[in-house]
């Protein structure tokens, strides 16, 4: 008992680092041994799936390169694991702790720590597909950081003239812009941006379409789309790279992927999503016949009011000009009413014209048509100030101060400029210089035509 | 924009501000509380505006074109995409 455990210790001290198979077991060095155990369990195990719950994630970022660190476990055990570079960049979700997963594994040994480890390749969500996981987990982290939020979201203009559009020069989602837009707008220019819309390395083409398109003068917005596919095919546009391009557009972003039914982080990101390519297509490619026609109603009704305006206008002056024979300004006035008034309502057609020649030379036929309407106009308008300055100098009331009366029909009648139209008991309103006196007519006989022949040119007096 | 550099100051510059405008000037001449000579200065504003949209409008033809990968950096590229494309 007293000299076993030295026996032991001399018999196991070898002569040589190798030992002797028959004399015992042999002597290694830690390293060695770690190294032994490590190739053993290499050979032995190969590469294993391992089902288990992930603990103590840590993700190590050093010199570019992330590797991650942790521990994978059941029930009743655990083990350490380890993601090396290549590893970490393959995966499409972050790892967190909690989160059941299938991890593809080469069972290893630390050998400075002597410490047994899964070298982790892959790991797959146990449960759940990988694609919904990074989906959600990339929505959760964008939403986060408000990327979503509705006071991002910037206007897409009505009416976009010039639109970049990024997608594939193949894609069916392009050719639905063509048509579309050549139908319902043809002033709509479209710029594509040609980037791949699904497999490994589109989401980098579809960001830097995105950023390309920021940097051309006069666009109004971009449009990113592509037509439908599977969850695999619109990856891309679920990917962090493109929704960053979009969260930095200066340009406001139209997200258009897939069909009505699929939602992708570009969507949500975006500006606007339109459902489907071609619903984008519409919604860039603005009615143009529609806002024609609505230019010209404008223009009409603007025609009609100014048409209403100048003849009620000389309703007023006419009344007043026939009541004291002011022929020659009566004449004057209704000569340039008349002319006014056809030069408004030419207007309108010369518009109507236009539209119904679109396509021929339109300018030139504007430019006459602005130099007809523009310099009558501005003549008209100068003939009507001269007018007003008229009226307001030959305004009734200066008209009554000097005497005279006014007399009409009852309630807004016609003033009565001869005797002939009256007979006994007539109701008239006579117009003083103060107020107004309601009167009937006792008789009628011949009139003081030297009183009105006295007055002369009222007009030329006021001047 | 070609149209918008044509136009004269006080047009506004877009598309849907002259409408916005355009339709606010047809509205207030239709209340008719401005005096005949502002109304009148009112309808020369609304034409040339009316007229403005419509060169807008009508002045392009439908274009496709391609961003091409820059010559150089900085330089932009742009090739009118062929008809065959379109089918």
């Amino acid at each position: 008992m007293t000299g076993g455990p030295q026996e032991r210790l001399s018999f196991g001290r070898p002569e040589g680092s190798g030992g002797t198979a028959e004399s015992g077991p042999v002597v290694l060095t830690v390293e060695e041994l770690n190294r032994r155990v490590r190739d053993l369990l290499t050979e032995h195990f190969g590469t294993v799936w391992v089902e288990g719950e992930l603990s103590g994630i840590k993700y190590y970022r050093s010199g570019g390169r992330t590797r991650i660190y942790g521990t994978i476990k059941d029930a009743n055990a655990e083990a350490r694991l380890v993601l090396w570079e290549e590893s970490v960049s393959a995966l499409r979700f972050e790892l967190e702790d909690g989160m059941k997963v299938l991890a593809l594994a080469d069972v290893s040994l630390y050998p400075q720590r002597g410490q047994f480890q899964l070298v982790v390749r892959e790991v797959r969500p146990a449960g759940v597909g990988e694609l919904e996981l990074a989906f959600q987990q990339l929505k959760d982290k964008l939403a986060g950081e408000g990327l979503f939020d509705e006071e991002r979201k910037r206007p897409v203009p009505l009416f976009p003239f010039r639109v970049g559009v990024v997608t594939s020069r193949q894609a069916a989602a392009l050719r639905d812009f063509m048509i579309i837009s050549r139908h319902r707008n043809p002033a709509v220019r479209i710029l594509v941006a040609p980037a791949r819309v699904q497999g490994e390395g589109a989401a980098e083409e579809i960001a830097r379409g995105i950023a390309r398109l920021n940097t051309i003068d006069g666009l109004d917005c971009i449009v990113i789309t592509r037509g439908g596919g599977s969850l695999e095919d619109l990856w891309p546009f679920n990917e962090e790279v493109v929704a960053r391009a979009v969260a930095a557009s200066t340009l406001p972003v139209i997200s258009a992927v897939g069909h009505e039914t699929d939602w992708t982080i570009s969507d949500m990101v975006a500006d606007l999503r339109m459902p489907t390519p071609s619903a984008a297509a519409e919604r860039v490619a603005w009615p143009r016949e529609e806002w024609a026609a609505r230019i010209i109603e404008q223009r009409d009704r603007m025609g009609r009011v100014i048409r209403t305006r100048v003849q009620g206008l000389m309703q007023r002056v006419g009344w007043f000009t026939r009541a004291h024979g002011f022929q020659t300004l009566g004449i004057r006035l209704r000569e340039a009413t008349q002319q006014l008034d056809e030069a408004l309502r030419r207007l309108p057609v010369g518009f109507r014209h236009r539209l119904e020649v679109a396509g021929r030379d339109l300018l030139s036929a504007g430019e006459r048509m602005r130099s007809a309407s523009v310099s009558a106009l501005e003549r008209r308008e100068r003939q009507l100030t001269q007018l007003l300055r008229t009226v307001n100098a030959l305004s009734p009331i200066q008209v009554l101060e000097r005497g005279y009366a006014i007399a009409r029909r009852p309630e807004g009648g016609p003033v009565v400029r001869s005797a002939t139209e009256l007979e006994p008991g007539v109701p008239l309103e006579v117009y003083l210089r103060e107020g107004m006196a309601e009167v009937r007519v006792e008789d009628t006989g011949p009139g003081l035509e030297s009183l009105v022949e006295s007055t002369g040119d009222p007009a030329s007096e006021e001047g | 924009m070609m149209a918008e550099k044509k136009s004269k100051g006080e047009i506004p510059e877009t598309f849907e501000e002259r409408i916005e405008r355009l339709e606010q000037i047809v509205a207030e001449l239709e209340a008719g509380e401005a005096p005949l000579e502002s109304s009148l200065g009112l309808f020369e504003e609304g034409i040339r505006l009316a007229r403005a949209c419509q060169e807008q409008i009508e002045a392009a033809r439908t274009r496709v074109e391609v961003l091409l990968e820059e010559a150089e950096e900085g330089q932009t590229v742009t090739e009118p995409l062929e008809e065959a494309d379109e089918e």
